[in-house]
């Protein structure tokens, strides 16, 4: 059963060249991609294949251009302000760079409480901001309430990030490049993360990548996007040892390996 | 002739902070051998960036430079007049910065930024200069027709292709890499790295890469730098490090790198993140992140010891110990 | 600290508010050029609260010898009317002083107000906003001056110190409007407003709460900034004349000196005074001003390495 379906869904940006010249960049081209409850898939495609696109898209931060986005049954793609809120309950995103997405003025405990706050939690707040730092392994969660974002590690930021998100109790997560940014050591660490919490929670969530190597590890199904186009997509596994598509075997054979000499 | 091209002799290097000074690079010390590509690779917070900028002497408040020597070709250049340093950057070595590709004239034609540079080193003759501009646009594959496009018309791959011609043009005797491939695309940044080899091998440049990720390293690298907390942790040829590393940090973090078709180990995960500058100096810096470690790593800071008959280096006070506990 | 105990008590209330006010303080007096800055304007406030009370003759009275040069009775001399100089320089300081701040403070919410909601609102908005911002600032201000001056030149006597105001409010919002308008477009696109309106802030939560925070710096040193304007404004109103001269401040000190060519006639001690308070004034307001504008961006400090202060204000990194 799908719960996130997008449908030929495209977005044009115009992009201005001086005063009257403009120019149509096509970031996302008749895009479908499924996602069913409780599953993990990757999209995974270089920079400029439209996969940051996509995300911002399907939480609403940039509207199609056209096409249409099904949550469970319903179209949700003409929403309005309102209902785009009311939707934003089930999905939530997490960026790719922690330095800038907690607000340096404030503390870890700020924001995990606001958003308890805003879907207006029944029950000891406390409580819950200490179970959700708990639940992303931020261990013990005392210490780490009144820390500021620039007192913390890249890791930890996006922990914090993701119990941010989980506090909305969302049924869909987008993760753009969550682990791009960070240490090499603490990489696996973060994605471990995100499979437990698809098992705890279930929820669903779509990884989108650059990184082949991560994506082999943690999804079960995987959509290649190039130039805004789906130019792959299936099982993970298969992909990885017999891709069909050109493109896909280029990008995993320029995978990083250390046991690759070039 | 000197053996080694590079000597790097108990860097000491800091940053002024509001609360007084802090050490980043602790006695450093390591030798460049010529016609290498030596990997320097090293976590955020490592120092490998101070590193970087130290060995072109290009540290800016509040970094400071505070100790030691770095002997290029058996010159000082730590102690080298500002106008003589001139001289030889570009000439004998160069270096290529963080988002180098990001950082050309964006109001100048490429052409005109070769012209620069090579009229900052006195050749000013035109066919000259033209023919040496056509010789490394070759090496680094790049059309003739970039010449006329302004920075922001070019792609982010063709620009760091474009910064690496800038820096090989005057044929330096050593380049100095930092973060080369960071913030391209997958396949741009193979096949950047594929060429960088080729270049290294057909002109026989020195080539010091420094690097956050792992993998390319060992791809790319002879040798190899493992850099923690500020210090050399291990050091030698990139078949020791990657297949028979003494240093736990190495192992670990060796293991913990994602590939296609492998299952990480997550007992092998390494805890926590990694360190920062201003913890103390006793003991091995690794130790509350290592799975290793023992009651006296806490203490004893271990120094940088020599594995006998081998070009192979390390700072551990269980090795060989900890190894027999490797599966 | 058992810091529970306290939770409800409005002695732990009263302290956190205050705490609220030193911390920023504390970090203003970090930096030397605020700190010398924050030295001199206190200096002049407490100057300008004691000239009320303490000026040694009425400011206004025209009854000693004329053109007296400084003497133990009267510290800086006389003017050409027989007026006592020091007295005016101390009674005048509270008005430049007002003047100046209130300008600052209206100045900075007006431009708070247009510039973020023009930088957070649709981009339709936006464009208005901004076409309004700018033709505030292409109006030459003189001009404003004059016109606004002559208008209420009939009814100043009422009106005290307000239309003054106004005018330099009306000519002096429009820079911190731009100001303010570019940095909340930049912070609006940041990944954590993004994810503030991903969880379901509101637009207002997200101004009051996050905008309004990271922009509070360049708030602060905007406010140094205008009412350094006002100040100036206020000599420059009197200096053309436009203001109420019978109202005693720097301005109108100045004006009298400069209409009586106190500078040829010899009368140092006539316009010399009142020139060298309002360049230290000035000279604190820029202070002030660099000073935030270092603490709002750390690119621009410069570390002592001798000295090591050690307190609450020593947060480490740690990555």
């Amino acid at each position: 059963m799908s719960i996130l379906r997008t449908e030929n869904l495209s977005k044009v940006f115009i992009s201005r060249k001086g005063i009257i010249k403009s120019e149509n960049v096509v970031a996302l081209d008749n895009v479908n991609i499924e996602l069913n409850e409780k599953e993990l898939i990757g999209v995974v495609g270089a920079s400029g294949s439209g996969k940051s696109t996509l995300a911002k898209t399907l939480v609403f931060l940039y509207k199609p251009t056209t096409g249409n986005i099904y949550f469970g049954d319903e179209n949700i793609t003409k929403y309005k302000s309102r209902k785009i809120k009311k939707y934003r309950k089930n999905i939530q995103m997490v960026f790719q760079d922690p330095y800038a997405s907690l607000d340096p003025n404030h503390t870890v405990e700020w924001h995990v409480k606001r958003p308890l706050i805003l879907i207006k939690y029944k029950g000891d707040i406390n409580e819950r901001v200490n179970e959700l730092l708990d639940m992303v392994t931020l261990n013990p969660p005392e210490y780490y309430r009144n820390k500021f974002p620039h007192q913390l590690s890249g890791g930890q930021r996006q922990r914090v990030y993701l119990a941010r998100a989980l506090a909305v109790e969302p049924s869909i997560l987008i993760a753009d490049e969550p682990v791009s940014m960070l240490d090499v050591s603490v990489r696996i660490g973060i994605l471990n993360l995100l499979k437990n919490i698809r098992d705890i929670l279930d929820l669903s969530i779509i990884y989108i990548t650059h990184d082949l190597n991560t994506v082999s590890m943690i999804t079960d199904r995987i959509y290649v996007m190039h130039d805004g186009k789906i130019v792959e997509e299936g099982n993970t596994n298969t992909i990885i040892k017999n891709p069909t598509n050109l493109y896909t075997r280029e990008l995993i054979e320029a995978a990083p390996n250390p046991y690759k000499r070039i | 002739m000197y053996n080694y091209i590079l000597e790097v002799k108990n860097l000491n290097a800091g940053y002024y902070v509001e609360t007084g000074f802090t050490k980043v690079l602790k006695n450093i010390d390591f030798s460049v051998k010529r016609n290498i590509i030596l990997g320097i690779a090293g976590e955020s917070g490592s120092g490998k960036s101070t590193l970087a900028s130290s060995l072109y002497n290009s540290l800016k408040y509040p970094g400071k430079i505070t100790g030691g020597s770095i002997i290029l070709n058996g010159i000082d250049i730590l102690s080298t007049k500002p106008n003589d340093l001139r001289k030889l950057r570009g000439v004998k070595y160069s270096f290529i910065p963080q988002a180098a590709m990001n950082a050309l004239n964006p109001v100048k034609k490429i052409r005109f930024q070769f012209y620069d540079i090579m009229m900052a080193h006195n050749i000013n003759n035109e066919n000259e200069q033209d023919k040496k501009i056509d010789e490394i646009l070759k090496l680094v594959r790049l059309n003739n027709n970039i010449l006329n496009n302004y920075p922001h018309e070019l792609s982010g791959g063709m620009r760091q292709r474009v910064v690496i011609a800038m820096a090989l043009i005057l044929s330096p005797e050593l380049v100095i890499l930092d973060e080369p491939t960071t913030g391209l695309d997958v396949l741009v940044e193979h096949n950047i790295l594929v060429d960088i080899k080729k270049i290294q091998r057909s002109l026989g440049t020195t080539m010091i890469f420094i690097s956050h990720d792992l993998s390319i390293l060992f791809e790319i690298s002879d040798e190899m730098i493992m850099m923690y907390g500020g210090e050399i942790v291990e050091s030698g040829s990139y078949d020791n490090l990657l297949n028979s590393p003494a240093n736990p940090y190495t192992y670990l973090l060796e293991k913990s790198i994602p590939r296609i078709g492998i299952k990480i180990d997550n007992n092998l995960l390494i805890k926590g993140s990694p360190m920062n500058f201003s913890s103390t100096d006793n003991g091995c810096y690794f130790y509350d992140r290592c799975i290793y470690s023992e009651k006296q790593c806490s203490v004893n800071h271990p120094d940088l010891k020599a594995m006998k008959g081998e070009n192979h280096s390390y700072r551990c006070s269980r090795y060989p110990e900890w190894r027999k506990n490797v599966v | 600290m058992n810091r529970s105990l306290f939770k409800n008590s409005t002695v732990n209330g009263i302290s956190f508010k205050f705490n609220k006010i030193i911390k920023p303080l504390k970090i203003l007096l970090t930096n030397n050029k605020a700190k010398v800055g924050f030295i001199i304007l206190t200096g002049m406030m407490v100057f300008g609260v004691l000239g009320q009370f303490l000026a040694p003759y009425n400011p206004n009275r025209y009854e000693f010898v004329r053109s007296m040069p400084p003497s133990y009775s009267h510290l800086l001399g006389t003017t050409v009317y027989g007026q006592d100089v020091f007295s005016q320089l101390f009674y005048g300081a509270a008005p430049t002083l007002l003047v100046g701040f209130s300008v600052g403070i209206i100045g900075t919410f007006i431009s708070i107000f247009v510039g973020i909601s023009a930088g957070f609102a649709s981009e339709r908005v936006n464009n208005i906003v901004t076409g309004i911002i700018n033709i505030f600032l292409i109006i030459p201000g003189v001009l404003l001056i004059m016109l606004f001056g002559s208008y209420f030149l009939g009814i100043h006597q009422s009106l005290g110190y307000l239309p003054t105001i106004l005018i330099l409010v009306i000519t002096g919002w429009a820079f911190g409007a731009r100001t303010f308008r570019s940095i909340t477009l930049s912070i609006a696109k940041r990944d954590f407003i993004l994810s503030s309106m991903l969880i379901g802030e509101s637009r207002l939560s997200i101004i009051f709460r996050q905008i309004i925070r990271a922009i509070f710096p360049v708030i602060i040193s905007n406010f140094f900034f205008t009412a350094m304007y006002g100040t100036m404004g206020l000599t420059f109103v009197e200096y053309l004349g436009v203001g109420n001269l019978l109202q005693v401040n720097w301005g109108t000190m100045l004006y009298w000196a400069i209409n009586n060519e106190a500078y040829l006639t010899g009368l140092w001690w006539w316009i010399l005074p009142p020139s060298f308070m309002i360049s230290i004034l000035m000279f604190s307001f820029i202070l002030l001003n660099f000073g935030m504008d270092e603490i709002g961006n750390p690119s621009l400090r410069r570390f002592n390495s001798k000295k090591n202060k050690k307190g609450d204000l020593n947060e480490h990194t740690e990555n």
